[in-house]
């Protein structure tokens, strides 16, 4: 009853500042109102028993109710990208607080990282008290929310704010290629190179954020170092999207076209990169007959950028998971998956003997890895796809699995099996 | 070519018929009478939850596997065959009973219409997912009667827990450990009785201690062996039948844990096939749950002597054992997460104490619970004495 209400509340803070635009005290306000909501949810959470067992499970929604949320997020998605003007009567919730921050009135994308990055701290806030009994957990929630905060969203405006010019600095840091598929394009490259010295760092930082310290880390770490620690898209699914975590199927069928959607995808934006990278230096706009915009970048960044990472990567969430993009699509998490599956010291280690075949740990993958079937082995999970969450270890009741980073677990694993 | 018809689809039942699918030494006929396809039954309590649905428990079957949902009501060692209730019969060259065992009825009085719950079978868990008492019995300190009492507190039920043992889990905790326990569980708002017997269920429950009135009541007091249709039939009788076979809980011997009738059902399995394998060692791995506290013991022989620490205020514990020549032999921890496979390696080993220095190996961190490092420094401090 008290969540409810504390709903209510945000949403009627929010409505009153649509409508009276009171100004940035206004919009302070219904921030801090819906951040009330939230801590109503974690006082929810902090008075249930402990365990899987007890948390509330989207699942139980009926189905109608799954389809008309993944219906809203959609839609609100597709408004987002396609029809600006349908945001603008939402500006007046952010537009105040833009201007104090950054110096500029407020526009959507403004608007939607201040609901993105709200949505990320404030459920952050209560899986951290959900899984308040595992120290991985709660310091994991900690590191990717303050990484959307900081890195995602405050950086970014303040950069803007000190009159940095060039929008291209105004950006998340932390993004990198190739999931940053706009990186080498010859505006953004442009923009960097004439950037100053931030410019020059975001440029070196970004070709060695990929080269270097994606594979190193992913070989120390696994790529849990990133999808699960620090990625925006990873934060939103690890906060929000945590309660959506059960509906991610584990069928051979999922796993085959995982696969098959992936591996293609990173070949597109490799192939597109190395197009419109050779284009630039070259001081061409097509190669040949082809024009290197209309040919590599547009159809990528509608497809793959917009709709498969934003519409369908969040809108999806109640229907598939909490994972859609990561699993289906992210070439990034499919490059560090290769040197993960191939040469990693990161392993999902299980105890021979100590497996109940409750399938817990199935359930609760996000990744759609039948953690079970390892489990009752005594095997190893050495899968691409695992981004090291780690529920499947927090739930588990018979402490049977755990996350490992060790010399023994970095050994060459060409075969194809598994 | 050899047909194989096992009876019982539970963990024994189903590894037998893994191992000889893959063995691909004949036809291989799994026979379940509970469901149709084999399920955890640990994880029952998770459907009698709500939070998983049926399918998320059933396990899967191999292809080469034939799964037969029926009751086996009649078989002859003569003829080779068993029969199903409707007639069916299936003639086998090796028959394997792995029929397990079913919940110990209450032996007091049971009022007549007074709800009484099991969470035993396949059906249990469901008739169990649809209850909602506002006070709630159980009768039974083992891991099923923890399971059924947090089941109702996390229903909301006001919940009594009757134990006849003196001590919760006195067969694998010391009376320090479980008062530990004990505490743990009373802060749960659990209204935990020890020594104390029930007579009757009904309105009121009777017991040793006096009458408490709940709406309902699970009974979880062990199990016995499920029976093996036949006039002269006994596990005896199958004992010197050469092409007949008893594992799991239904034989009088076997084990008592999910993990350990895997095993068996996967060595005869393997044995049946003429594969080699080889013997597990000779290590026990226990583990069991009580609310938000997992119990592992692990042990590779009986101890001579024991060291232990407890921590009363998180119902934390942990022992470890050494034989008359100081290798170690046991590790029982209580709310920490132990790493099975090192200590295995090290029981096998006949790690002394004095190589026990570093705890890090033996224990699920950094991703588990913060490392008992002076709790095993004191530990190893007291053994070294």
């Amino acid at each position: 009853m008290i969540q409810i209400l504390a709903v209510l509340l945000a949403l009627a803070a929010c409505a009153w500042n649509v409508i009276r635009n009171p100004g940035l005290a206004g919009e302070v306000a219904w921030l801090a109102a819906w951040s009330l909501a939230a801590a109503a949810f974690a006082w929810k959470e902090a008075r249930r028993l402990p365990g899987f067992a007890h948390r509330p499970q989207v699942r139980r929604w009926q189905k109608v109710g799954r389809w008309a949320l993944a219906a809203a997020l959609t839609g609100a998605y597709s408004v987002l990208y396609w029809w600006p003007e349908g945001v603008e009567p939402l500006l007046p919730l952010v537009d105040d607080l833009s201007t104090a921050v950054r110096g500029a009135p407020a526009d959507r994308w403004w608007l939607y990282g201040v609901a993105y990055t709200g949505l990320v701290l404030n459920s952050g806030a209560i899986v951290a008290v959900r899984y308040r009994h595992d120290a991985y957990q709660r310091r994991r929630t900690a590191v990717v929310a303050m990484a959307q905060l900081v890195f995602a969203f405050t950086v970014p405006a303040i950069l803007q704010g000190l009159d940095v010019e060039h929008a291209a600095l105004h950006r998340d840091w932390k993004l990198f290629w190739p999931l940053d598929h706009s990186f080498f394009e010859p505006y953004r490259l442009d923009a960097l190179r004439a950037g100053g010295t931030i410019g020059r760092f975001y440029l070196i930082s970004g070709v060695l954020l990929f080269a270097v310290v994606a594979p190193v880390a992913t070989y120390w770490w696994g790529k849990r170092w990133y999808c699960s620690w620090i990625c925006g898209c990873g934060g939103l699914a690890e906060t929000t999207g945590d309660a959506f975590r059960t509906l991610s199927t584990s069928t051979p069928k999922s796993w085959k076209w995982e696969r098959w959607l992936i591996y293609p995808i990173l070949g597109w934006i490799s192939v597109a990169t190395v197009a419109v990278v050779g284009a630039y230096i070259a001081g061409v706009e097509s190669i040949g007959p082809l024009s290197v915009y209309a040919v590599f970048t547009r159809p990528y960044g509608f497809v793959v950028g917009a709709l498969f990472s934003g519409v369908i990567g969040v809108g999806f969430y109640p229907l598939l998971g909490n994972r859609v993009w990561c699993r289906f699509g992210c070439p990034l998490a499919a490059y560090m998956g290769i040197i993960q599956r191939v040469k990693s010291r990161f392993r999902v280690s299980t105890q021979a003997g100590g497996c109940i075949s409750c399938g817990a740990c199935t359930l609760h993958c996000e990744m759609g890895i039948d953690v079970r079937a390892y489990a009752e082995r005594g095997e190893d999970v050495r899968r691409a796809s695992c981004v090291g969450c780690g529920v499947c270890a927090e739930v588990c009741p018979r402490d049977v699995i755990r996350l490992e980073s060790t010399s023994e677990g970095a050994v060459w694993r060409l075969n194809a099996k598994d | 070519m050899e047909r194989f018809v096992i009876i019982g689809n539970g963990p024994a039942g189903r590894a037998a018929a893994a191992a000889l699918a893959a063995s691909r030494s004949g036809e291989v006929v799994l026979i379940g009478r509970e469901h149709p396809v084999p399920f955890s039954r640990p994880g029952l309590i998770y459907r009698a939850m709500g939070a998983m649905r049926d399918a998320d428990l059933e396990l899967p079957v191999p292809a080469e596997v034939q799964a037969v949902h029926g009751e086996v009501v009649a078989w002859s060692p003569e003829e080779r065959w068993v029969e199903l209730a409707g007639g069916r019969r299936e003639p086998f060259s090796q028959v394997i009973w792995a029929v397990g065992a079913k919940a110990r009825p209450f032996p007091g009085t049971v009022d007549p219409g007074f709800p009484v719950f099991s969470l035993q079978e396949w059906g249990d868990a469901q008739t169990l997912s649809h209850q909602h008492p506002r006070s709630w019995g159980v009768v039974g300190g083992g891991l099923v009667g923890a399971e059924l009492v947090e089941w109702g507190v996390g229903r909301g039920a006001e919940t009594h827990w009757w134990v006849r043992e003196p001590h919760l889990w006195s067969e694998r905790l010391t009376e320090e450990e479980s008062s530990a326990l004990a505490r743990r569980v009373r802060g749960f708002g659990v209204h935990l009785h020890l020594a104390t017997p029930v007579h009757r269920l009904g309105h009121p429950v009777v017991t040793a201690k006096g009458e408490f009135q709940v709406e309902a009541a699970g009974v979880a007091i062990g199990v016995v062996p499920n029976a093996i249709p036949g006039d002269a039939c006994s596990l005896d009788a199958i004992a010197h039948v050469p092409h007949a076979h008893a594992i799991g809980d239904v034989a009088p011997d076997g084990p008592r844990s999910w993990e350990a009738a895997t095993r068996a059902g996967r060595e005869l399995g393997m044995r049946l096939a003429g594969m080699p394998f080889s013997a597990s060692p000779p290590f026990s791995d226990d583990r069991t749950r009580c609310f938000d506290r997992t119990v592992t013991t692990l042990t590779a022989r009986t101890p001579t002597w024991e060291v232990s620490t407890v921590d009363a205020r998180t119902a934390r514990s942990l022992r470890l054992g050494f034989d008359e020549q100081g290798r170690w032999v046991r590790a029982v921890a209580m709310g920490w997460k132990l790493r099975s496979n090192a200590i295995k390696a090290a029981f096998a080993a006949g790690a002394p104490v004095d190589a026990l220095a570093d705890a890090r190996p033996f224990f699920n961190e950094p991703e588990g619970t913060r490392l008992p490092l002076n709790a095993w420094a004191q530990l190893l401090k007291d053994a070294a004495r």
